[in-house]
């Protein structure tokens, strides 16, 4: 079977939030642009459904990770920026080295002459 | 706290969230459609690539929506409303469960209502200083307190801050055309300082008012306030009319379920001030700070012996003693919080039953609880859904508890007044109390069955899903201990209704001495002012009595100074030809001063001799009549006929005994007879009478007319008529209304108990049903299999009966205080209960039964 695209890998329960604080650091973004950067920073295998992208903004938002606000966009449209907070950039840490500790622990399992 | 006000500041927003959101979602799709267009598609296949890349919006909003919720707020509402379409699944067992939730609420919520009117609302103030003061005869029953007694009390006594004396009368209030017979009492200026009694309105009768010719003032209840002038609040200073008296309102009395309406001054006259001889008066007193009931006692004591050597022919022999007020109130306390606590019995049955039922259910539901933790719900969150089930129920079983005792409670009062002493009030208190009790028997009988469920094991319900996940061993012996002990409960419950029952039936029976059946009362008290000579009283009477009895209808009419089943009077007596011993000769006996015609309207047999005739009038030869029992007493060797006597207030005037009649009961049909004396009407009149008027047929059609024909005599003369037999009635009271609230209790924990056992011997057998199909398939007979299911739905019942018989010996005893005749171990009681109990339990285990047996073998083989 030939595949237009590159293949695509389904998102694990609990990591598309993580995929959202990552993206923020680099600066304040709206829905739609945080799900372009996560594709394209993923080499097009994670593709974000909006289904899932704005209750994870919205819960991350009532956890009190990110704020938002609205902000004029580049092409000078009203939209909702979201923004890392303090307790966002902790928690970035904790969840990314606890993701990094399964990711390398699930290499050692998975290849274990490699190691 | 931060994100606490977050969620706060979120929950007010919430409306224009929703406009934001609609908005974030527009932006997104005008992007991506933008985004699509300039990778060269057409602006409507761009938006409608665009539109399939946003997917379900209203789902995504659900979603989205789920994420601002206030977690925890939201999951409680999840689970109500998860518990409320749960509920509406099963909806049969739940309607047993909602009635036996109610009916176990209700009965609690009646109690609640009763103590808090009566107990915790009591309208007197530091009830802990206050005594009761009576007079005692050589250590006889303890007596009320002449006027002359009083007086001297008030006057000496250093003990207490305030004394007050009050008399029970009945009295009749005219306003407009509608003249109706109130209950009041008559009380001297100090009563409502001694008893602090709350007023709603105005003030108390003072000492200035109880005072003759300046006493027309009345003080009202506010229930009279409420019925009859509409809660006016410019009552104060309006006159009424009470016993052709015009009166003024000087205050409103705060006060819940008393019978008392009106309170009126004493206002003694100059011949109240040295009677001791009429023993009639209510006294009270309140303790002076730090003087103790001992000390108090002894100076009573003390005056009461003074009174002695100053009063011989009055006072010789008797003494002044107290009693706590404190003690009145503990009798009621320990009477209603043992009641409660049948109530309280009754609830917990109906816990164990519901228990034992949702136990039943949760067979069919640990698959559906056992997948829910496989897919990650906590322990703890399946037992708080659980619960909250539960609560959700006890709470609209509560609701409808609370309506049963509100309606109940309305529809017995409109029965007649005196059937049930409350009135259930809507209070902010007793809706607070019903939704705590809800909720606190909710978590009862939801945690052993939650507990239970939570602990499901996935892989076993799983699995043994084929076989509707039968229950285990331990399951089944936690169902077997509930029955126990909601039978063994109920038996004890029942045996207490039953010894209460027969007591009353029992005390019903008592031959009262007289026969008060078609018998009309009317009491009535001529004013001093108008008929102020014994020749003014005696015509009065003598026409009343004629015109009395020519009323048609009316067989029979005597008149008499006081009543069976009346405190009454009592007076010492003296008898010719013996000393005057202080503790024998000079005991007293109840008095009653009648006209001829008197026993035989109240049947009252004579025993030897004659009854009066209108010879025995005012001049002629004095004459007297004895009970049996005096006779018996005073003269246990001779006949009484022919021998002289006086009492203590008639110096020297013998009185000849010309007939002895039958016992009448004077204190209530539980007490012992006393000695009584009757003198002729005509030779001594009274003031204040009753007459006696034997009808033919339904006594209060002729009220009216009696009422009239008195007025015929007086026009102004106000009179109070009811039935004798109301006056016996109320005697048997108490006894009465310990045995409805006992046996309405014991029935519903019967009820309550019966539909358990049915519930486990139908689950059971219903679990059984392949066994049973299977064994009669290999040739078993039906009537031993009838036997083996009999005798394991009976083993619980027997343990039950074995556990019920040792509790209720031991716990019986409370019980003792209203018992009559009737030992607290009653065998037949015992035996009737337990043979009612037997046979109901056998009903609930073969009716189930025999529809297992009735199933056809290869409809049982296949069942699943």
């Amino acid at each position: 079977m030939k595949r237009k695209r590159p293949s695509r890998v389904e998102l694990l329960q609990g990591t598309l939030e993580l995929l959202i604080l990552r993206t923020l650091v680099s600066g304040p973004s709206h829905g739609h642009a945080i799900a372009k950067q996560i594709l394209r920073t993923s080499k097009e295998a994670f593709l974000v459904e909006t289904g899932s992208l704005y209750p994870a903004l919205h819960r991350l938002e009532a956890k009190g990770s990110i704020t938002a606000s609205w902000e004029q966009s580049e092409k000078k449209k009203r939209a909702k920026y979201y923004r890392l907070t303090a307790l966002g950039k902790k928690e970035l840490i904790a969840e990314q080295s606890k993701w990094e500790a399964f990711a390398r622990a699930m290499g050692l399992v998975l290849n274990p002459l490699e190691g | 706290m931060t994100s606490l006000f977050r969620k706060l500041n979120w929950l007010l927003r919430r409306r224009n969230k929703e406009a934001e959101l609609e908005e974030e979602l527009q932006f997104h799709l005008d992007e991506e459609t933008e985004e699509r267009q300039a990778a060269g598609l057409s602006p409507e296949e761009a938006y409608r690539a665009a539109r399939v890349e946003l997917g379900n919006v209203t789902l995504l909003k659900e979603d989205t929506r789920a994420a601002w919720s206030w977690v925890r707020g939201e999951q409680l509402v999840r689970d109500v409303r998860n518990a409320a379409r749960i509920l509406k699944r099963d909806i049969r067992v739940n309607v047993v469960i909602l009635c036996t939730i109610a009916l176990g609420i209700s009965a609690n919520t009646a109690m609640f209502s009763i103590v808090n009117v009566m107990l915790l609302k009591l309208p007197i103030q530091n009830p802990e200083r206050l005594v009761l003061i009576n007079e005692t005869h050589s250590a006889d029953s303890l007596m009320p307190v002449s006027p002359g007694t009083f007086l001297e009390l008030q006057r000496t006594s250093t003990s207490f801050q305030s004394i007050c004396a009050s008399l029970d009368q009945r009295f009749t209030l005219l306003e407009g055309d509608n003249p109706e017979a109130i209950s009041g009492v008559l009380v001297t200026g100090s009563y409502f300082a001694t008893l602090g009694l709350r007023l709603q309105l105005g003030r108390g009768i003072t000492q200035e008012d109880d005072q003759v010719g300046r006493s027309d003032v009345v003080v009202i209840s506010r229930a009279l306030w409420a019925r009859r002038f509409a809660s006016d609040p410019e009552i104060l200073g309006r006159t009424i009319q009470i016993d052709s008296r015009q009166r003024s309102v000087i205050g409103v009395v705060d006060i819940g379920v008393e019978e008392t309406h009106v309170w009126v001054p004493m206002a003694f006259d100059a011949a109240d001030r040295d009677n001791r001889v009429s023993h009639n008066l209510i006294v009270e007193g309140r303790l002076k700070p730090g003087v103790s009931t001992e000390s108090a006692a002894t100076e009573l004591q003390q005056i009461a012996r003074r009174l002695e050597t100053a009063y011989p022919d009055t006072n010789l022999g008797w003494s002044v003693v107290l009693t706590p007020m404190t003690e009145r109130i503990r009798v009621l306390a320990y009477l209603l919080l043992s009641v409660w606590g049948v109530a309280g019995a009754v609830l917990l049955i109906a816990c164990a039953n519901i228990a034992n039922l949702l136990l039943a259910r949760s067979i069919s539901r640990r698959r559906e609880i056992a997948i829910r933790m496989a897919i990650g719900a906590t322990r703890f969150q399946v037992i708080r859904q659980l619960l909250v089930e539960s609560i959700v129920l006890a709470l609209i079983g509560g609701a409808a508890g609370l309506l049963l005792t509100y309606w109940g409670a309305r529809g017995l009062n409109s029965l007649g007044s005196d059937v049930l002493p409350i009135t259930v009030r809507m209070e902010p208190i007793l809706l607070a109390f019903t939704a705590l009790l809800s909720v606190t028997t909710g978590v009862i009988f939801g945690l052993a069955p939650a507990l239970d469920l939570s602990n499901s094991n996935l892989s076993e319900s799983v699995k043994d899903g084929s076989r509707s996940a039968t229950a285990g061993q331990g399951h089944r012996r936690t169902r077997s201990a509930l029955v126990v002990a909601e039978v063994s409960v109920s038996f004890v419950l029942l045996i207490g209704a039953g010894l209460m029952m027969r007591s009353f039936v029992k005390l019903s029976s008592v031959n009262p001495g007289f026969n008060a059946t078609n018998v009309l009362v009317a009491e009535l008290t001529l004013p001093a002012r108008k008929y102020a000579s014994a020749d003014e009283a005696r015509q009065f009477t003598d026409s009343a009595l004629q015109e009395i009895s020519s009323l048609p209808g009316v067989t029979a009419v005597g008149a008499s100074q006081a009543l069976p089943f009346s405190s009454g009077f009592t007076y010492g007596v003296v008898f010719e030809g013996r000393p005057d011993v202080k503790d024998n000769a000079n005991p007293p006996v109840h008095y009653f001063a009648v006209s001829p015609q008197y026993f035989h309207a109240l049947e009252i047999p004579l025993k030897r001799g004659r009854v009066f005739t209108k010879e025995d009038r005012a001049g002629s030869s004095l004459v007297t009549i004895v009970n049996e029992t005096f006779a018996r007493r005073f003269f246990p060797k001779e006949s009484a006929i022919g021998k002289r006597i006086r009492v203590t207030s008639e110096r020297g005037t013998w009185r000849e005994i010309v007939g002895v009649v039958g016992n009448t009961k004077q204190e209530g049909l539980s007490t012992r007879p006393t000695a009584q004396i009757y003198e002729p009407l005509d030779q001594i009149p009274f003031s204040s009478m009753t007459f006696v008027v034997k009808t033919t047929g339904r006594p209060m059609s002729l009220a009216r007319n009696l009422e009239k024909r008195i007025q015929n005599v007086d026009p102004e003369q106000p009179v109070a008529v009811r039935t004798l037999q109301e006056i016996v009635k109320e005697s048997v009271f108490p006894v009465q209304i310990v045995m409805i609230f006992l046996s309405v209790f014991a029935g519903v924990a019967l009820l309550i108990a019966t539909t358990g056992l049915y519930g486990v011997i139908a689950y059971s057998v219903g679990q059984r049903t392949h066994e049973i199909g299977l064994r009669m398939a290999l040739g078993a007979d039906r009537r031993r299999l009838l036997v083996m299911l009999l005798r394991q739905g009976m083993f619980p019942v027997a343990i039950a009966l074995m556990l019920g018989i040792t509790v209720a010996f031991a716990l019986t005893r409370v019980l003792r205080a209203f018992l009559f005749q009737t030992s607290a171990t009653d065998a037949l009681t015992f035996v009737g209960i337990f043979v009612l109990l037997t046979s109901v339990s056998l009903l609930a285990c073969y009716l189930p039964a025999r529809r297992a047996l009735k199933v056809d073998p290869m409809v049982a083989l296949r069942h699943e």
